[in-house]
């Protein structure tokens, strides 16, 4: 081995080789780690609001910026996946502390929610069109606002007179992800205002998760309850630059609540887009506070 | 906290590599394991949270990363100034050499040719291009042939 390159490697191990082994400075280690920590989560919030049907004037900007020199995973990745789980850790990683769209879309007449969110701002917004109102929750530096707008469609014959459209009301508290979907427990609904849960959630579920042909991910779960149980499985598909693109859910659940079986099916795709979009909101004109 | 010993232990000599002593290494790898430590939950269950410390370590360098609350950090307080630890005249030479580089050449030299990753692999760390990679590590190998003088290097082995 003559060269610089073929010795190199060695070259690099005799610096550092001989170092003496040294110890972890572990308490203070845990002091400091106890406190960003606590820092993280002074911002958390746990309990998803009721929705609050009022009204008023919303003004919300959306625009896109250019996202072609953004690295395409964040300082704080992971390396090159070498599992399907890894490869879904490094698109969750590359997914997270950006702003996106989102849209989430429940087949079978379910609801559909449009929005967008900036997880490092905690600011966005979610739509979700009702045939008499299209409800609305605003998250602007941290504080929710929920109401209704007008919606764009006339209104059924027996709804609409009374109702006060664009009125908000404004959540005591301070709020990191928006509160739709659900309580980010479970899979889509950790995704949707998150995507960096939706790993949690299958973890949560121990889902198996593996890679098809075509590169995108499958994962299978299964929850029992002694009131039922909910089977599902799901692929995630990932953008050009390594981030979740969308999640397709399929489950099926089985309940006897009712003190009969009972079962059905439900399929909902969520899809992440535009990241590194500048997500803007505008606090509501017409606020009401609500005490909790 | 058996995770912190483990990669204490792996990744100091990495750290040392980056940051060209053992004190500035230790604060590097310690800010990185804050890092790990505020989303262990998240992390513990990873195929490889070692390869998350790796990347936040070399991110931490390249990004600027700072000493920071140093007196809060450290164990004990270091009795000498000079790195620890013995070396031939060789690897003192290398080391100097490798210090003259900028961050990211050196980052992506360390982890290609210490850590022995693929070019590929170095990208996805970095979060670079691959192009970017093979041409960061081309103009350091030059710089680092240069400041050898290679010839009478690879004589004297």
């Amino acid at each position: 081995m003559n060269t610089l390159d073929e010795q190199l490697a060695h070259r690099l191990h005799d610096i550092v080789d001989g170092e003496p082994d040294s110890v972890p400075p572990m308490e203070a280690l845990l002091g400091q780690g106890r406190r960003a920590r606590r820092r993280r989560n002074t911002v958390m919030a746990g309990a998803t609001c009721a929705f609050l049907a009022l009204g008023a004037a919303t003004a919300v900007t959306v625009a896109t910026v250019p996202t072609s020199d953004r690295p395409a995973v964040t300082a704080e990745g992971v390396s090159q996946p070498t599992s399907p789980g890894m490869k879904l850790v490094s698109a969750v990683t590359a997914s997270e502390n950006i702003s996106y769209r989102m849209r989430l879309t429940q087949t079978g007449g379910g609801q559909k929610y449009e929005g967008a969110f900036d997880p490092r701002t905690a600011t966005g917004y979610v739509r979700a069109p009702k045939d008499d109102s299209v409800m609305v929750e605003l998250l602007i530096n941290g504080t929710r606002y929920e109401g209704g707008e007008r919606p764009q469609g006339p209104l059924p014959a027996d709804k609409g007179p009374g109702e006060t459209y664009g009125r908000y009301g404004q959540y005591p508290g301070k709020y990191d992800r928006l509160s739709f979907f659900a309580d980010g427990n479970d899979v889509l609904g950790a995704a949707s205002p998150d995507p960096a849960a939706l790993f949690t959630a299958l973890k949560r579920a121990d889902a198996t998760i593996t890679e098809n042909p075509d590169g995108t991910l499958h994962f299978e779960y299964a929850t029992e309850s002694t009131a039922g149980s909910t089977s599902a499985s799901g692929e995630v598909t990932l953008d050009a630059d390594g981030r979740i693109a969308t999640v397709v859910l399929d489950s099926t659940w089985r309940s006897t609540a009712k003190g009969r079986l009972d079962t059905g099916n439900s399929t909902a795709t969520l899809e992440l887009f535009d990241y590194g979009v500048e997500v803007k909101v505008e606090r509501p004109a017409d606020v009401v506070k609500v005490k909790q | 906290m058996a995770f912190v010993e483990v990669a204490w232990r792996r990744h100091i000599r990495l750290a040392m590599l980056l940051t060209g002593d053992r004190w500035r290494a230790e604060e590097l790898l310690q800010d990185s394991l804050v890092k790990v430590y505020e989303r262990w939950r998240r992390l513990s269950r990873l195929d490889d949270p070692h390869a998350y410390l790796r990347r936040a370590l070399v991110n931490n360098h390249t990004s600027g990363w700072r000493r920071r609350r140093r007196e809060n950090l450290v164990a004990d307080v270091p009795d000498r100034a000079a790195p620890a630890g013995e070396v031939g005249p060789d690897a003192l030479v290398l080391r100097g050499a490798l210090m003259s580089l900028p961050a990211k050449q050196r980052a992506v030299v360390v982890l290609r040719h210490y850590e022995d990753l693929t070019e590929r692999e170095v990208a996805r760390v970095l979060g670079c291009s691959l192009g970017t990679v093979k041409s960061q590590n081309a103009k350091a190998l030059d710089k680092l042939r240069h400041l050898l003088d290679e010839s009478s290097y690879a004589v004297s082995r």
